[in-house]
């Protein structure tokens, strides 16, 4: 038995409830003196509810028979804010002029208010916030906005999501596009629409299906795409694998490994740990402090440089190659479909490269190389050269066509960068 | 607060219907979905039954009544649809079927 009863589709002026209350549908509740109605119990509603004042209860329940026109199918609208130690439970949708506290919010269709501070969050249907969100699972079906800032731990949304910016520590999966007014914090981020994070955004892993736009400086420890993406400032990684297409306008830095099997263009340098290309990588300069493994093409106005360097057969590469072991017309596995796809489009093809420069530089047949630089040359049969200069060895099979003549000389020319 | 702007596409609603169903693992109720989707419950039983028919939800009844899941089938057609969703987008196609 409740301790108050409010019959349905009347209006009641309230104050403090000891114990629990049972309210018909389409009640009116008004605060007896104040704004505010207290009840120390539950609070349960059997549909539509207006409550015209500061709303607290332990626990609050608003049935609803089903969605439909007009508010008499169970929505709740309340002028001040909600404050429910326990659970909050709507079955149709709400709207709070204020904020809502409560320990778990589970609303079945849309969901309008000012700040929401939770430690679980359910929105079947949208989700609007004026104000910020605090919680730590998040869990929307329709779009969600929040005009402040977040601070969420887990967060989930079936169609797009705006904020205001904030943080989201751990898994954020996004169905539709995600859009961030102000500089984001986050975790392993998987979005299948277009995601915009503004210039200081940080992250620890990003998935991107559709367009990715980095407004100015970003930074995420790994990175995938398998879209188009854009920075328009300086990208920082520890390791970033581009399937699809990658612009950046600044400086590109990939502590790690940066592997490009689709498309990754920037008219500034490009600096790497290891560097896999099975597509297309245009830069100014490419400065790689380890091995670089080039199947696809390359094309830098100043060079590529790397510690090794191998070209696989049939790639081209544009602009000078520098390292200390050259290698070019070789057979490469990168592993990975992508990979496979560009070994296909160079059956055949002859392998194509500019001038080298390399302590130890090995050409295999069927390769053209401009001029080459080195200690010690290997040119197998079947390859090309303009000029071949060298200080100690050089080992040049038959069949070998050099338009001048191999000669040996005390110094080479230095390195273009 | 309108669900939608524009008109849905079947497909839309379908993969929409689905959507909603994932966030709630304990089971879905009609009454629920219908306010998450924005459709009238009697039009909702209709697109989760054929939903069930496809293999894409399935259908499952305690004391409390009938409630739905998704199917692994389901979840494959959801990823399936946004990515389509995402590169047709891309290309500047509308979605509608």
């Amino acid at each position: 038995m409740p301790d108050a009863t409010i019959a349905t589709g009347s209006t009641a002026r309230l104050g403090k409830i000891e114990g629990d209350l049972k309210v018909g549908s389409n009640a009116k509740i008004l605060a007896e003196s104040g704004n505010r109605v207290v009840v120390t119990g539950g609070a349960y509603f059997d549909g539509p509810v207006n409550i015209a004042c500061d709303f607290e209860c332990c626990q609050m329940r608003v049935a609803g028979k089903g969605f439909g026109p007009g508010p008499a199918h169970g929505d709740v609208k309340v002028t001040g804010s909600l404050l429910v130690q326990g659970e909050l439970e709507i079955d149709a949708s709400a709207e709070v002029n204020g904020n809502i506290t409560a320990e778990r919010v589970d609303i079945g269709g849309h969901l309008k208010s000012k700040s929401i501070t939770s430690k679980r969050v359910r929105i079947g249907g949208h989700m609007e916030t004026d104000g910020t969100l605090e919680a730590e699972d998040v869990d929307v079906g329709g779009h969600m906005q929040v005009d402040g800032q977040v601070n969420i731990a887990n967060l989930r949304v079936g169609g797009h999501t705006d904020i205001g910016g904030g943080n989201i520590r751990e898994a954020i999966q996004v169905r539709g596009h995600f859009r961030t007014r102000g500089k984001l914090s986050y975790g392993d981020f998987h979005v299948f629409g277009h995601l915009t994070l503004p210039a200081g955004s940080r992250g620890r892993r990003l998935r991107a299906l559709g367009k990715v736009e980095l407004e100015g400086d970003g930074y995420c420890k790994t990175m995938e795409v398998n879209g188009v993406a854009r920075a328009s400032g300086n990208l920082e990684a520890e390791s970033l694998k581009v399937n699809g297409k990658l612009e950046v306008e600044g400086v590109l830095k990939v502590e790690d490994k940066l592997e490009v099997f689709g498309s990754m263009e920037t008219t500034n340098e490009v600096e790497c740990g290891a560097l896999a290309v099975g597509g297309r990588l245009v830069a100014a300069e490419v400065a790689s402090s380890g091995r670089a493994d080039l199947g696809g093409e390359v094309e830098t106005d100043r060079g590529l440089k790397a510690k090794e360097i191998a070209v696989g057969t049939g790639s081209r590469v544009k602009g000078p190659l520098i390292g200390d072991v050259v290698e070019v017309g070789k057979g490469l596995d990168l592993g990975g479909f992508w990979a496979q796809v560009s070994n296909w489009r160079s059956i055949g093809r002859m392998t194509k490269v500019d001038d080298v420069y390399g302590m130890d530089v090995r050409i295999d047949r069927y390769s053209q190389a401009k001029n080459v630089y080195a200690e010690t040359v290997r040119m197998q049969s079947g390859s090309m050269a303009v000029e071949v200069l060298y200080t100690r060895e050089a080992d040049v099979s038959d069949g070998v066509h050099l338009e001048r003549p191999l000669r040996k000389v005390e110094m080479l020319p230095g390195f273009p960068f | 607060m309108g669900r939608r702007d524009s008109k849905r596409s079947k497909t839309d609603l379908y993969a929409e219907v689905l959507e909603v169903i994932t966030h709630y693992p304990e089971g879905a109720r009609v009454t629920r979905l219908s306010y998450g989707v924005g459709v009238p419950v009697d039009r909702l039983k209709i697109i989760v039954e054929r939903l069930c028919s496809y293999g894409l939800a399935n259908r499952s009844v305690d004391d409390e009544g009938t409630s739905y899941g998704v199917t692994p089938r389901g979840l494959e057609f959801l990823d399936t649809f946004w990515k389509m969703k995402s590169f047709l987008e891309e290309l500047g196609e509308s979605t509608g079927a």
